[in-house]
């Protein structure tokens, strides 16, 4: 589903596009590891999300190969919740982030009450469900940082999650935005699951001199910045 | 439906800058049906040159033909003079153009209709652009397909970066009524204030604009009794067991490769050549595109019918068509129709109702086989209309909104990697 790689400039260079989607409850870090990723910052008082963002970022996984993420930051409000399908349409990938120190948002004696984790793994579901087939999912337990520092804020037990991860497919990290914790490691080992390699002869065939975006067997909506067109009036009848 | 290259929707996305988040394929050939099987349209200068069915003298009245239609001026005088006859009739008059090759040329045109009620405006505005449509995104096609899906895509990335841009969205609620406050009162505490519309949403929500926007499906307008006029169209879409790869040949030397193909069977060719108007069927059209378009499983390919309804109408004729398709073709074993669906589609006849200040009523989009400019020509007159008091941005030019915070820039100087 690599929908976009094309080779490089130096001879064995590639250079790939994928689309990467974070959903999950309000208030876990979903914007914070973003922005950790994109900008190597963090934020103590980050507003929440209104309607998505998204941010760009790239990442040299060795010497030849070049990973670029579209990155869609969805609002993890529930009020947005029907919005979500627009952006993890064609997502090559997921990041699913729960909280490991919020047991559950609401009172303990609702019977209905659910952890974030709860909450991330109707996603995980909703993403298998409906979205794209090879979907790489990745399932990341934040605010890492404040369990580091008070083990009894733990709410949520890595071997629990991991063992969901394992049985559901999923990469696995606790993560902190704040101290950058397995941030990069996150992203990179989605990096190096994505399909790289299967883009195929078709996938690069007949790309000519188009440069920029496109990939894949795109059509350059930019001739200016491309090969020379004909001009008009070349006839196809 | 397929986007001409010359559309005006793709330089409404490049400036817009949404076309990032997009795909385009590449639509391949044009092929005709005659009798049992399917000829390619020649799809250059050289292929009509080279073309040995086609014999000398007529070859010279088609290449005169396309030379006119072709060029800017020439093809608009055309229309001038002879906008108002059927098609076929000018290019027996004018050109001396054989039947047989009318038809190659009625396919051109995209028309949906009749040969007699395909007039010479439409069918040269159509070849038109057509012909400058081909080489402007890359050799020897003219028109593209969005990938995933078609034009929802469109509306989809729209979304998006309206939500991006902090657009609020409001989903499964429609609109009750609106009502312009004329109320005195409160032009009295801002001289300024401009009227607004009170808008009650199905819910019973009530909210207040400056401006609505919206088609008939929308915005709470009067229908008139127009059961006699609407216009049917018969759809339908198919899954096929195979890629039918030879329908897909390369387009030319440095062409993406095709994801579409459209495949034309003439009026009265699916009844073995009928030629009584009264009794013919209207052109069917039937537009296979590949996996690579990311509609159907690979390995498969899947086929949307699309033919105006004419009557007495005929439900089986997609199918037929369909199946007359697979019967042409020399793959082994042969193709089979792994799964379809079909349904008619009405479209009124685009209303004149008057609605009220600052409610803006979009016109019903026709279910035609291709995209026609006067859709977004429709909605910049209501984006010209609504920012008319304001700085009168340029319709459809954005700046990249990227990043977290709005107006931030997120400069990571990443572009142009390859
Ligand atoms: N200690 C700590 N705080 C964090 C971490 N990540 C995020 N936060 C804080 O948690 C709060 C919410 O973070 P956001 O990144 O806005 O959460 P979000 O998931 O994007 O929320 P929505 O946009 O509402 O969906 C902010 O105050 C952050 O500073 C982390 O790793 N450690
Ligand atoms: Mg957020």
């Amino acid at each position: 589903m690599a929908n976009r790689v094309q080779t490089g400039t130096r001879p064995g260079a590639r250079f790939a596009q994928f689309k990467l989607v974070l959903l999950g409850e309000s208030a876990v870090g979903k914007s914070s590891l973003v922005l950790r990723f994109v900008k190597d910052q963090f934020d103590d008082y980050r507003e929440s999300t209104i309607g998505a963002a998204f941010l760009t970022q790239t990442i040299s996984l060795d010497d030849t190969t070049t990973v670029k993420f579209e990155i869609w930051d969805t609002a993890g409000q529930e009020r947005y919740k029907s919005l979500a399908p627009m952006y993890y349409r064609n997502a090559n990938c997921a990041v699913v982030v729960y909280d490991i120190t919020q047991a559950s948002k609401m009172k303990k004696w609702l019977t209905y009450a659910q952890s974030s984790l709860d909450k991330a793994k109707s996603w995980v579901k909703e993403l298998q469900r409906q979205a794209n087939e090879n979907i790489i999912i990745a399932l990341a337990g934040n605010k890492a940082d404040l369990v580091a520092a008070q083990p009894d804020k733990r709410a949520i037990q890595a071997a629990d999650a991991e063992a969901y991860a394992r049985e559901a497919g999923l990469l696995f990290f606790e993560t902190s935005a704040k101290t950058a914790d397995n941030v990069r490691d996150l992203f990179t080992a989605i990096a190096k699951k994505l399909p790289l390699d299967q883009a195929g002869p078709r996938g690069l065939g007949g790309r000519g001199g188009m440069g920029g975006r496109m990939g894949g067997t795109g059509v350059d909506l930019r001739p200016g910045e491309s090969s020379a067109t004909q001009g008009a009036g070349a006839c196809n009848c | 439906m397929l986007i001409y290259n010359r559309s005006n929707l793709l330089p409404a996305l490049v400036s817009s800058k949404v076309y990032q988040q997009l795909e385009f394929l590449a639509v391949g050939s044009w092929w005709i049906y005659d009798k049992t099987t399917f000829k390619k349209i020649p799809s250059s200068r050289e292929d009509v040159v080279n073309d040995q069915s086609i014999d000398l003298r007529a070859k010279r009245n088609v290449m005169r033909f396309l030379q006119l239609a072709a060029s800017p001026e020439s093809h608009l005088a055309a229309i001038e003079e002879h906008g108002s006859e059927p098609f076929p009739a000018y290019l027996q008059s004018q050109f001396k153009i054989s039947e047989q090759l009318q038809v190659t040329l009625l396919a051109l045109t995209m028309s949906p209709n009749l040969p007699s009620n395909t007039l010479t405006s439409n069918a040269l505005t159509n070849i038109h652009r057509h012909l400058t449509s081909v080489g402007l995104f890359g050799p020897g096609f003219g028109a593209v397909i969005p990938k995933w899906g078609g034009l929802a895509e469109v509306a989809q990335v729209a979304c998006r970066a309206g939500a991006v841009g902090g657009g609020v969205y409001v989903l499964g609620r429609g609109i009750e009524n609106t009502e312009t406050t004329s109320d005195k009162e409160h032009e009295h505490d801002d001289e300024d204030a401009e009227p607004m519309i009170q808008i009650r949403l199905t819910d019973g929500e009530k909210i207040k604009s400056k401006a609505v926007g919206g088609s008939s499906y929308d915005l709470p307008v009067e229908q008139q009794d127009i059961a006699e006029e609407v216009e049917r169209v018969s759809r339908s879409i198919s899954i096929i067991s195979s890629p039918l790869d030879e329908l897909f040949p390369p387009i030319a030397e440095g062409a993406p490769l095709p994801a579409a193909a459209v495949m034309v069977f003439p009026s009265g060719s699916l009844d073995g050549g009928e030629t009584k108007e009264a009794t013919m069927h209207a052109p069917v059209h039937l537009m296979v595109h590949t996996a690579e378009s990311g509609e159907c499983p690979a390995g498969q390919c899947i086929i949307y019918g699309h033919t105006a309804t004419t009557t007495p109408s005929r439900p089986s004729l997609l199918s037929f068509a369909v199946s007359k398709l697979l019967e042409s073709l020399t793959v082994q074993p042969q193709a089979q129709v792994i799964w379809s669906m079909q349904y008619q589609q009405c479209h009124p006849p685009s209303t004149t109702s008057k609605s009220p200040d600052n409610v803006f009523l979009c016109q019903d989009i026709f279910p035609s086989l291709v995209l026609e400019d006067d859709v977004l020509r429709d909605v910049r007159s209501i984006w010209e209309s609504i920012t008319e008091k304001d700085a009168k941005p340029p319709f459809m030019t954005f700046e990249d909104r990227e990043g977290m915070d709005s107006g931030e820039k997120d400069d990571d100087g990443d572009e142009d990697i390859s």
